[in-house]
């Protein structure tokens, strides 16, 4: 493992521990998964174009270690519409700027996803 | 209001949250007319926005007639669950009703333009819908036809009259005395006597006072009484008759006639 991965195993880890809130995952079919620790984040703002129209885009992002991303105990990859639930607020994991829905935070080491989500209406 | 773009926008915008309002679409919304309309993915409210994306492009297409285009858009954004089919159905058909509610009411577009097919571009935006948003675009051309032909009517007056007053300001009978002719139909003309006006459309037998005029292919014939004098028996006194042609509602031509009217005693 080189210095940057090192670094980034480092941050990620220290993320976690002192900055993370507990949410809670929620995937149809499956029971919830309560007491995750997740970092909270938001992704640059998106202007795109629609006809004439101007939509910014926005999105709320979490850091949620690979390993605790998990559905009945078997971890998973984040899926479209799974739901993170913050303070009883519900966030649907969606794709973001024509891209995936989530992507590794860490591209080192990969132990950490940054999942894409918009607070649900 | 000047700009046709701008002019055909806002009666679009009207139109279309006049029919809201009166739950004319299944879903109601205020329409907002904007030259930057911008839209807040985070925005829970069906928005509506009105755009006029193209200022009238002239083309001759026979004759005497110049054909004009402004193309005006249509947005529709709300917050959607794309999996939710219902309620994506139910944005589609909210598009699908604006549009086919325009094509029912060109008519009611005042500047008396015509609707050609709405182009719907995208129905929805695929990358916004992923993201949670029903983006949807739809643009109409408005298509009208002006009329380019020399608009010099010909209007025609009497000579010196004499009117008996009626009472201590009596009336002048205008009836069958002021003609007008004009070889086209299309032209909008205004006839005003000291200030009452009477207008008259050739083509759509529209008058402000519908039996103050007669109108006979081409030509309209005064037949109301128009003028009140205020000379005292005995004197004579000129009435003033002004025939304005107006072409897209500015006036194109003028002209203004007068007849020599004296009161005699009854």
């Amino acid at each position: 493992m080189n210095m940057l991965a090192d670094g980034a195993s480092w941050m990620f880890a220290a993320l976690k521990q002192s900055t993370s809130a507990t949410v809670t995952l929620r995937r149809t079919g499956q029971s919830d998964t309560t007491g995750v620790k997740a970092t909270i984040g938001k992704s640059e703002p998106m202007v795109d174009e629609v006809g004439a129209v101007i939509v910014d885009s926005n999105s709320d992002d979490y850091l949620i270690a690979v390993a605790d991303y998990a559905f009945g105990g078997t971890a998973s990859e984040p899926t479209i519409n799974d739901v993170i639930i913050r303070d009883g607020t519900q966030y649907g994991v969606l794709p973001f700027a024509g891209g995936p829905c989530w992507q590794y935070a860490d591209t080192h080491n990969r132990t950490t996803y940054r999942i894409h989500t918009k607070q649900k209406s | 209001m000047s700009s046709a773009v701008a002019t055909i926008a806002a009666e679009v915008t009207a139109l279309l949250n006049a029919a809201s309002a009166s739950g004319a679409f299944s879903q109601e919304f205020t329409a907002v007319r904007s030259y930057v309309p911008r839209h807040d993915s985070e925005t829970s409210a069906l928005q509506v926005f009105v755009v006029g994306t193209s200022i009238p492009s002239i083309e001759t297409i026979a004759g005497d007639f110049d054909a004009t285009e402004c193309v005006i858009e249509i947005g529709v954004f709300d917050r959607v669950d794309q999996t939710d089919l219902e309620e994506v159905d139910a944005m589609v058909q909210l598009v699908e009703e604006i549009g086919a509610y325009l094509c029912d009411t060109t008519g009611n577009i005042a500047s008396g333009q015509r609707m050609t097919t709405p182009e719907v571009d995208p129905l929805y935006d695929v990358n916004q819908i992923q993201n949670g948003v029903f983006a949807s675009a739809q643009r109409i051309t408005y298509r009208s036809c002006v009329d380019t032909r020399p608009v010099e009517p010909t209007m025609t007056v009497p000579g010196p009259q004499t009117t008996t007053a009626n009472d201590a300001d009596g009336p002048l009978n205008l009836f069958g005395l002021v003609h007008v002719t004009h070889p086209g139909g299309l032209l909008n003309f205004r006839v005003s006597t000291n200030g009452v006006q009477l207008v008259v459309n050739f083509n759509g037998d529209v008058a402000t006072a519908a039996s103050a005029l007669t109108m006979t292919g081409t030509a309209a014939q005064i037949n109301n009484e128009l003028e009140t004098l205020s000379a005292s028996a005995g004197d004579p006194e000129v009435c003033t008759i002004t025939l304005q042609v107006r072409r897209n509602g500015e006036t194109a031509w003028v002209e203004t006639k007068t007849i020599a009217v004296t009161v005699v005693a009854a």
